[in-house]
C-alpha cells in the first residue's frame, strides 16, 4: 500500500513540474518586459523559416526566412496577431467607428461594393462576393501586413486547399512596420502577395534578399522541395537568394528597428491623394501640421504589446475599455479630459486652442476635424484615391486621376454620435438579387459577359472608366439576371438608387438602404490653425453658397440618372436644406442687428445711469438737507 | 445646463404658481379668472381699435401703449425661442428657432430702449415711494396701490438693468474675445440674465394687467 501511494507521488510530482514549467512559458518572451532602460535594443538575430529552423546559406534549396518564427522567438506573437491589423476576420473584437474598406472594383461588371470582414454598416463581407480568404489577398493582401485571414486556417476555402500549399501562409509580416531599414521594400511585398508568393512575402520584402518567381504559375501539386513538372518548366518556381553579406559569421543579421517608426512606413497602406484641381504638383500641397512638427503617426496612434492601435475617435476608450485612449484624441491632446486627477494635455506641447469668438455650441456639434482636416472644402467635393483603395505604390498602379474605384470627398456628414465631421465618400454599384428587403450581391462574373454582349453588340459604344450604361441596358441585364432565378427579383444598386423591374415590365427606381453611400471619416491631413474653417469668419460655413451646407457631392457610378447627379451637402446631415439656408441668410443682416443691439446697449445704459445718478444726487441732498 | 434648465423650470413653475394663486384670491373661482384673463388679452385689440381716438388725444400716449405691446409682443417670442427648446427638449437653441431668436432680438432692444425713453422719467423712483417702503419696514399701515406702484416701478428698473447685462453679453461674444471658457460663461450669463429678466417682465406685466386698472399714466401720476 505504501510502496503504492509514493508510486503516486513519483508520478505526479514530476506532472505538476511540467505543468508549471508550460504555464510559466507561456507568460512572457525576453522582448516584451522593458527593464526601463530607454536605449534601444539592437536587433542583431538569427532567422528561421517557417518550420523554425535556422537559416543556413549553404542548404540548397535555401528557405525564406519567416518573420513570425524569426520575432516569436523574443516577442508573444499570439498576442501580437490578435492587433487591430489583423482582427478584421475576428467576430469578437467590435468593429468601432466605421473606417476605410476594401473596395472591389470590376470595371467590365460595372461594380465598386465595399467589403469588409468588420461588421461596419454598409460593408460586404468579402465571401458574399465569391471571395475566399486566398482569392481576398491575391486581390487586397498587397496593402496588408499578413496575419488575420492569411494565417486563419479555419478561414480557408476547402477549395484552396492546394493553392495554400504552394503559396504557403501570409504570417504577420512585423518588418511592415517595423523594419526601418531604408531598403525595406512594402512595394515588393505587395507584388509577392499578388503573385501568391505569400511565403516569400516578407522576405522579399527585407532589402537583404531577392525573390525570383512565381507560386501563382505553379501547378497545385507544386512542392518546394522538388522540380517543376515539364508542362511549366517555361515558369520559374518561387526562389529566394540572400545577401550573404548582411550575415555576421555567426549567421546573424541586424535591423534597423527603432521605437517609433518614421510615418512613411503607415504611409505605404494609409496614403490619400486628393485630386484638387487648384493644386495639381504635389509640391503646391501641404502635409499634415503634425508631421510638418516633427511627430509621427505612432506619437497619437500608439499601441502595446497586443498592438490594438488607438485610432484616435472620441469614445474609442470607452469602446475598447483603454481609458488612456481618451488622451490621444485631439481633444485629449490639446484640451484634456475633464475627470482627471492630474493633467496630461498637451501632450507633445500640443497647443490649447483658444477659439475666440466661436460660440461653445460648434464644440458639441462638430468633430474637429470639421474645421481642421482634410482637403479646404469648395463648392464640389473632390475626388480623392488612397493607398489601399486604389493599389498606390504598388508598381503598375493606375496613376490616372480618375481611376476607379471613384472616392469623393470631403463629404460634412453627421456621425454616429451626433457630431459633424468630413468624411471620405463612394456610391456602391452592384448586381443583386432582392428577397424581402435584402439585397445579395450577385458574383460579378455572372454579370461581366452580360455587360460586355451588349457592348459588343453596339460598336458606337465607348469603354472608358465605366461601361455606359443605357437604362434599356439595364433593363436587359435585368431580365437575364431574372431568368437565372425566378424566386428572387434582380437588382441594380447604382448612385444611390435600386434597380429593379415592375410589375409592367418597365425599370423602376427606388430608394434602398442598400444603395445609401459608404461614408468613412477622415481626419487626416489636420490643416494648421490658419487654415481651419471659420479662420475668415462665419461666413466660412454661414454663407449661402458654404460648402459645409450646401456644396455638391458628386454621384460617382457606373449608372446615374441625370436628375441625381449631384446631392446637396445637407442630404448627409440629417437637416434640411431650407433650414440651413435660412439660418445663413441671418448671416447677412447680422452686422445690421448687432449695431442696433450695440446702439440699445448705449441708450439703456445711459438711462439707467442717468437715473441712477439723479438718485444719488436727491439722496445726497436730502441727507444735506436733513443735516441742516 | 441641466442646472440652468432645472433653476428655470423651478422658477417658472413657482412663479405661474403664485401668479395662479394670487389670480385665485382675487377672483374667487377659476371661471372668473378666465374670464379676466380672456377680456385681458382683448385690450392689444382695443387699443388698435382706438387707435385714431388716441392719436387725436395724444400721440405720446398711443406711442406709449403700442410699444408696451410690441415689446410685450417680441419678448414673448424671445422667451418661447429660448426657453422652449431648453425647458422642453433640453437642447441648445439651434436651426430655425435660434434664426427667430437672433432675428426678434435686436427688435426687443429697439423696443425696450423705446419703452425706457416713454416711460423712465413716469417710472422714476419719488419720495412718496421711499415712504411706502419705509413704511413697509417698519410694519407701518400703507394703502395697497403705494405698494403696487412701489412693485411695478421697481420691474420696470429691473428689467432695463437686467437688459444691459443680456445685451452686453451677446455682444461680446459675437467678437473674438473670448475663449472657449469664456464664451461658456457669456452664454450662462446670458441665459441667466434672460431668465431673470423675464421673470420680472412677467411680475411686471402681471401687476400691469391685474392691478393697474386705471390708465398707468394716471397710476403713476405725481
Amino acid at each position: 500500500m505504501m510502496t503504492e501511494r509514493k508510486n503516486i507521488v513519483r508520478i505526479l510530482i514530476p506532472l505538476f513540474m511540467a505543468l508549471g514549467t508550460v504555464a510559466g512559458q507561456t507568460s512572457t518572451t525576453i522582448g516584451d518586459v522593458a527593464d526601463g532602460n530607454r536605449a534601444l535594443p539592437v536587433h542583431l538575430i538569427k532567422l528561421c523559416d517557417e518550420f523554425d529552423h535556422v537559416i543556413n546559406l549553404d542548404e540548397k534549396p535555401v528557405m525564406p526566412f519567416s518573420a513570425k518564427q524569426t520575432c516569436r522567438k523574443c516577442h508573444d506573437y499570439e498576442k501580437i496577431r490578435a492587433g487591430w491589423h489583423f482582427n478584421a476576420a475576428d467576430s469578437s473584437v467590435h468593429p468601432g467607428r466605421a473606417g476605410e474598406p476594401w473596395i472591389f472594383v470590376d470595371r467590365q461588371a460595372a461594380v465598386q461594393i465595399p467589403l469588409s470582414y468588420r461588421k461596419w454598416n454598409g460593408t460586404y463581407n468579402p465571401a458574399a462576393l465569391g471571395l475566399s480568404t486566398f482569392k481576398f489577398l491575391t486581390t487586397f493582401g498587397r496593402h496588408l501586413p499578413g496575419g488575420g485571414v492569411g494565417e486563419n486556417e479555419t478561414l480557408q476555402d476547402l477549395n484552396d486547399y492546394m493553392r495554400w500549399q504552394v503559396s504557403g501562409s501570409l504570417d504577420v509580416n512585423c518588418q511592415s512596420c517595423h523594419n526601418a531599414d531604408p531598403a525595406q521594400n512594402q512595394a515588393e511585398y505587395g507584388v509577392q502577395v499578388l503573385r501568391q508568393n505569400f511565403r516569400w512575402a516578407a522576405a522579399a520584402s527585407s532589402g537583404f534578399t531577392t525573390v525570383q518567381g512565381t507560386a501563382g504559375e505553379m501547378p497545385d501539386s507544386y512542392d518546394l522541395y522538388s522540380a517543376v513538372p515539364p508542362e511549366k518548366s517555361n515558369f520559374l518556381p518561387p526562389t529566394v537568394t540572400y545577401n550573404s553579406s548582411r550575415f555576421d559569421v555567426t549567421g546573424k543579421v541586424l535591423f534597423n528597428v527603432p521605437r517609433k517608426m518614421p510615418h512613411t512606413q503607415c504611409s505605404f497602406c494609409h496614403s490619400s491623394k486628393v485630386i484638387d484641381p487648384s493644386q495639381p504638383e504635389r509640391w503646391e500641397g501641404e502635409e499634415d501640421v503634425h508631421l510638418a512638427a516633427g511627430m509621427v503617426c505612432v506619437d497619437c496612434h500608439r499601441n502595446g504589446l497586443d498592438h490594438q492601435m488607438v485610432r484616435g475617435y472620441e469614445g474609442e476608450a470607452e469602446l475598447n475599455g483603454k481609458p488612456a485612449a481618451a488622451f490621444l484624441t485631439c481633444k485629449g491632446c490639446h484640451i484634456g479630459i475633464d475627470d482627471t486627477s492630474i493633467p496630461r494635455q498637451g501632450k507633445k506641447g500640443a497647443p490649447r486652442p483658444q477659439h475666440l469668438g466661436i460660440p461653445p455650441v460648434h464644440f458639441e456639434r462638430l468633430a474637429c476635424t470639421a474645421c481642421h482636416s482634410g482637403p479646404w472644402p469648395a463648392s464640389a467635393t473632390v475626388r480623392v484615391k488612397t493607398s489601399r483603395a486604389h493599389a498606390l505604390g504598388i508598381p503598375k498602379a493606375d496613376k490616372a486621376d480618375d481611376a476607379l474605384p471613384q472616392i469623393v470627398a470631403p463629404v460634412f456628414a453627421k456621425q454616429a454620435n451626433g457630431t459633424y465631421a468630413p468624411h471620405n465618400l463612394f456610391w456602391p454599384a452592384f448586381w443583386g438579387f432582392r428577397k424581402d428587403n435584402d439585397v445579395t450581391p450577385i458574383l460579378p462574373e455572372v454579370v461581366r459577359p452580360l455587360v460586355m454582349e451588349i457592348l459588343s453588340k453596339d460598336t458606337t459604344r465607348v469603354l472608358s472608366r465605366w461601361p455606359i450604361l443605357r437604362e434599356s441596358d439595364i433593363h436587359g441585364i435585368l431580365q437575364c439576371l431574372q431568368a437565372l432565378d425566378s424566386t428572387r427579383t434582380p437588382v441594380y444598386v447604382s448612385s444611390g438608387k435600386l434597380f429593379s423591374m415592375g410589375p409592367d415590365g418597365k425599370l423602376e427606381t427606388s430608394d434602398h438602404e442598400a444603395a445609401t453611400p459608404y461614408l468613412w471619416p477622415l481626419a487626416h491631413d489636420v490643416r494648421p490653425k490658419a487654415q481651419s474653417l471659420g479662420v475668415r469668419g462665419c461666413t466660412d460655413c454661414h454663407a449661402t453658397d458654404a460648402p459645409f451646407h450646401f456644396g455638391t457631392v458628386l454621384v460617382a457610378s457606373p449608372y446615374v440618372a441625370d436628375q441625381d447627379s449631384v446631392e446637396r451637402m445637407t442630404h448627409f446631415q440629417d437637416k434640411a436644406a431650407i433650414s440651413a439656408w435660412l439660418f445663413s441668410m441671418s448671416f447677412l443682416f447680422r452686422p445690421g442687428l448687432q449695431l442696433i443691439i450695440i446702439l440699445c446697449f448705449l441708450l439703456m445704459a445711459s438711462i439707467v445711469l442717468l437715473y441712477t445718478m439723479r438718485g444719488l444726487a436727491r439722496m445726497i441732498r436730502s441727507l444735506a438737507l436733513e443735516e441742516e | 445646463m441641466t442646472l440652468f434648465r432645472t433653476i428655470s423650470g423651478l422658477a417658472l413653475l413657482l412663479l405661474f404658481a403664485a401668479l395662479a394663486y394670487d389670480l385665485k384670491r382675487q377672483w374667487k373661482n377659476w371661471n372668473a379668472v378666465r374670464e379676466f384673463l380672456v377680456s385681458q388679452m382683448r385690450l392689444p385689440l382695443l387699443v388698435w381699435q382706438k387707435r385714431q381716438a388716441l392719436l387725436a388725444e395724444n400721440i405720446l400716449l398711443f406711442a406709449r401703449r403700442i410699444v408696451f405691446l410690441l415689446t410685450v409682443l417680441v419678448f414673448l417670442l424671445l422667451a418661447i425661442t429660448g426657453f422652449v427648446p431648453l425647458l422642453v427638449l433640453g437642447d441648445h437653441l439651434t436651426g430655425i428657432l435660434l434664426v427667430i431668436h437672433v432675428t426678434v432680438a435686436p427688435l426687443f432692444a429697439l423696443s425696450l430702449s423705446a419703452l425706457a425713453l416713454l416711460w423712465a422719467h413716469r417710472l422714476r423712483f419719488l419720495r412718496s415711494d421711499g415712504e411706502a417702503v419705509r413704511g413697509l419696514i417698519n410694519n407701518r399701515y400703507q394703502e395697497k396701490e403705494n405698494i403696487i406702484r412701489f412693485a411695478w416701478k421697481t420691474c420696470f428698473w429691473l428689467v432695463s438693468v437686467l437688459s444691459l447685462p443680456l445685451m452686453l453679453t451677446v455682444i461680446l461674444g459675437l467678437y473674438p474675445l473670448f475663449g472657449t471658457e469664456g464664451e461658456e460663461v457669456l452664454i450662462r450669463l446670458h441665459g441667466y440674465s434672460a431668465l431673470f429678466l423675464m421673470l420680472v417682465a412677467i411680475v411686471h406685466l402681471y401687476l400691469t394687467i391685474a392691478y393697474v386698472k386705471q390708465s398707468p399714466e394716471q397710476f403713476v401720476k405725481e
